[in-house]
């Protein structure tokens, strides 16, 4: 059993790694195809396994509210609102976009801008709330590092403002200084970072030394 | 508790209703307060001026609900730019939701520039795969997006008429949260010259690159959206919410200053009431 | 004030989770929450079920039985909601996986780290030029070297260490100013779509 619970799933993911980072190599010939032939293929495979893939977290979300239906536990009838809220939009987004019903099509439009597109924006704007009080609460000055942060904060929020220009024409040239130099400099630095820990992980899971992937199923 | 130990430790509530007074005030009573176009939108206006008729360009939209207030208004700015110019503009997204806003912005713009769908401007629609579904795409966009977001076959499309790859236009404007995976996939396989609006929040990280020139131009959240308004004559959306931007940033600011006040005075009171 | 039906369903509902912040898990705020997570997974599942239509099924009803492959590796996600099978769900992410580390191993090196490092080789003629230099030196210094932090490169790591606190700063302020703009987006959708009381 170790060959399809391990050995497959290792293998798949060996060379289509490897398929890939040859493509970028240059043009290889196996037989009468060449290996960007064959990516081209695989890159259909890979729309269509992606878009399986997003349903798995809904699948999880029906399972968990539904069995917290059937229980009937704490805050159930909220769960039922969920349920038949996604069985709902799913069937009406259906038929208004694949199936391009001009009823569906309309209703699933209206629905997006006047339910999800609020309750989503209003749902993340509502963190403008809590950085304004927790920067009141926290950003001091209390030592040379917090110091510079909160001076650099406090020139690129005016400069950033048409206010701040008002006040001193200085502000929108110091503003962009900042982010032109300093953050340059910062932010290459944990690109160059990142670029390395992201080349070093890809190279250890196409070569199955990381495996974090497979989970804990046994 | 003094005055200055209650100047730190103000209710949560009375901070949250200042701030959504402060902001709500000019919305309603606008202040004027002058907008000046920075050297980044001008940049980005330009590389859009110097398409020609009958060019084509890809346009990703990568956001959602969730920050369409900061970057939409760039969507409709740009594309007003485009049509103008009798660009062709052919919008995807690997975010989900991001061509819906697409659609948004062809439905609101059809008329005002007499757009023809799959002639003038076309919705390829969501592509999955994050990363890489975008390199999917990257290399064939009609065997990725054989259908619009429409449903309508795109091969048969005048617009979508001898495209192979992403090489095969001229640009690619990047809205939202994507122009990194843009780059990566897009850029820097194909060549295709980038250019978009990234969130506020996002042009510091994407910063790098512009200054790489991997990116050619970038207009940073609602402020470069309201410069580009500026640019293409149309004043709309965000250049209306410009003055509470001014203010909201000023509230803040005097609520930091407060709480250090406060701080600062209370240690020193406390240091000399210790001697 | 609007009179259009749909225009009260979005300020209520707007009304609904900004009640969450002055009455924590009230009624409305809990409803909107979850109406909101219905709707998003709902939006995720009928647009990946149009790219399954139109990339999967269309294409293999008209003989492209190659496709029976990616949908069979697609369906193997789906067992990880069995106990038996469960282990068939690796075989769909395995080939997820692999194709996303060749494609970030070709990114990191030539869109990140090459050009990242090409862009930095600057003559040092100005102070900007010297600032971005040693910036990122002593920022990498500060963040990678994991040698002891003592004598110069005690010294060269708190520079970096101040560098990173001017790179916070800038973020700072950036995020304070999106976040303000996503609430001006919805004031203007109370205050003028529903009230109609912006000009």
């Amino acid at each position: 059993m170790t060959l399809w619970r391990r050995d497959i799933p290792l293998l798949i993911t060996f060379l289509t790694g490897i398929i890939y980072v040859l493509n970028n190599v240059g043009t290889i010939s196996i037989g009468s195809t060449t290996l960007g032939e064959l990516v081209q293929d695989l890159n259909v495979w890979v729309l269509i396994v992606a878009a399986f893939a997003m349903g798995v977290a809904s699948v999880n979300l029906l399972r968990l509210h539904g069995e917290k239906v059937q229980r009937r536990r704490e805050g159930w009838g909220y769960s039922l609102v969920l349920i038949a809220t996604m069985l709902g939009y799913m069937l009406i987004g259906a038929l208004g976009t694949t199936y391009q019903i001009p009823f569906f099509a309309d209703l699933t439009n209206l629905v997006y801008t006047n339910v999800q597109s609020p309750l989503g924006a209003t749902m993340w704007a509502m963190v403008g709330f809590f950085i304004c009080s927790s920067a009141y609460r926290a950003f001091r000055a209390r030592n040379v590092e917090g110091t510079i942060m909160l001076v650099a904060g406090i020139l690129v929020m005016l400069g950033n403002a048409p206010i701040g220009e008002s006040i001193w024409g200085g502000f929108p040239v110091l503003s962009k200084w900042l982010l032109d130099i300093p953050n340059t400099a910062g932010q290459r630095a944990i690109m160059i970072g990142a670029a390395i820990g992201a080349f070093t992980t890809a190279l250890r899971t196409v070569t199955g030394i990381d495996r974090r992937y497979m989970g804990t199923i046994e | 508790m003094n005055f200055w130990s209650k100047l730190q430790s103000i209710d949560v509530r009375i901070i949250y209703i200042t701030v959504f007074v402060t902001l709500a005030i000019p919305l309603l009573i606008p202040l004027g307060i002058p907008l000046t176009v920075a050297d980044n939108s001008v940049n980005m206006y330009t590389l859009i001026e110097d398409l020609q008729p009958g060019d084509r360009v890809l346009m990703s939209l990568d956001y959602t609900a969730l920050v369409a207030p900061e970057v939409h208004a760039g969507t409709v700015a740009i594309c007003r730019h485009l049509f103008e110019k009798g660009v062709g503009v052919a919008m995807f997204g690997y975010i989900p939701e991001g061509p819906m806003f697409g659609d948004m912005a062809i439905n609101q713009l059809a008329d005002e520039y007499d757009l023809v769908y799959g002639k003038d401007v076309v919705n390829l629609g969501f592509i999955p795969g994050s990363e890489s579904g975008v390199r999917a795409f990257g290399d064939n966009i009609l065997e990725s997006a054989p259908r619009c977001f429409r449903n309508q076959v795109t091969k048969d499309m005048p617009i979508m008429q001898g495209v192979r790859n992403a090489a095969d236009f001229k640009m690619l404007i990047g809205i939202g949260d994507g122009l990194q995976v843009m780059v990566q996939q897009i850029h820097t396989v194909h060549g295709t010259p980038i250019c978009g609006v990234s969130t506020a929040a996002g042009t510091t990280g994407l910063w790098p690159y512009v200054n790489s020139g991997q990116i050619k131009a970038m207009l940073s959240g609602l402020r470069g959206c309201a410069e580009y308004e500026m640019l293409v004559n149309k004043p709309s959306t965000a250049v209306a919410k410009m003055d509470g931007q001014s203010l909201g940033h000023l509230v803040i600011i005097l609520f930091i200053a407060a709480g250090n006040i406060g701080h600062f005075v209370t240690k020193k009171n406390k240091s000399e009431a210790k001697q | 004030m609007s009179t259009d039906p749909w225009v009260w369903i979005a300020s209520i509902g707007t009304i609904g989770v900004l009640s969450g912040i002055l009455w924590k898990d009230n009624v409305l705020f809990r409803t909107v929450e979850h109406v909101f997570v219905g709707l998003s997974s709902a939006y995720y599942v009928f647009t990946a079920y149009r790219n399954l239509v139109n990339l999967g099924w269309a294409p293999l009803k008209e003989g492209k039985i190659i496709l029976v492959i990616p949908m069979l590796l697609g369906l193997s996600l789906y067992t990880r909601f069995t106990k038996r099978y469960a282990y068939l769900s690796r075989w769909g992410m395995g080939f997820l996986i692999g194709v996303g580390s060749g494609l970030a191993m070709f990114a990191s090196i030539n869109a990140q780290l090459l050009p990242q490092i090409r862009a930095n080789m600057l003559q040092l003629t100005s102070l900007n030029n010297i600032i971005l230099v040693l910036g990122v030196l002593s920022i990498i210094v500060y963040f990678f070297f994991s040698v002891e932090q003592k004598g110069a490169v005690k010294h060269v790591s708190k520079i970096g260490r101040y560098m990173m606190m001017l790179t916070f700063g800038v973020s700072f302020g950036n995020v304070v100013q999106g976040r303000i703009s996503l609430l001006l987006g919805v004031l203007e959708s109370l205050l003028g779509k529903w009230l109609g009381l912006m000009s």
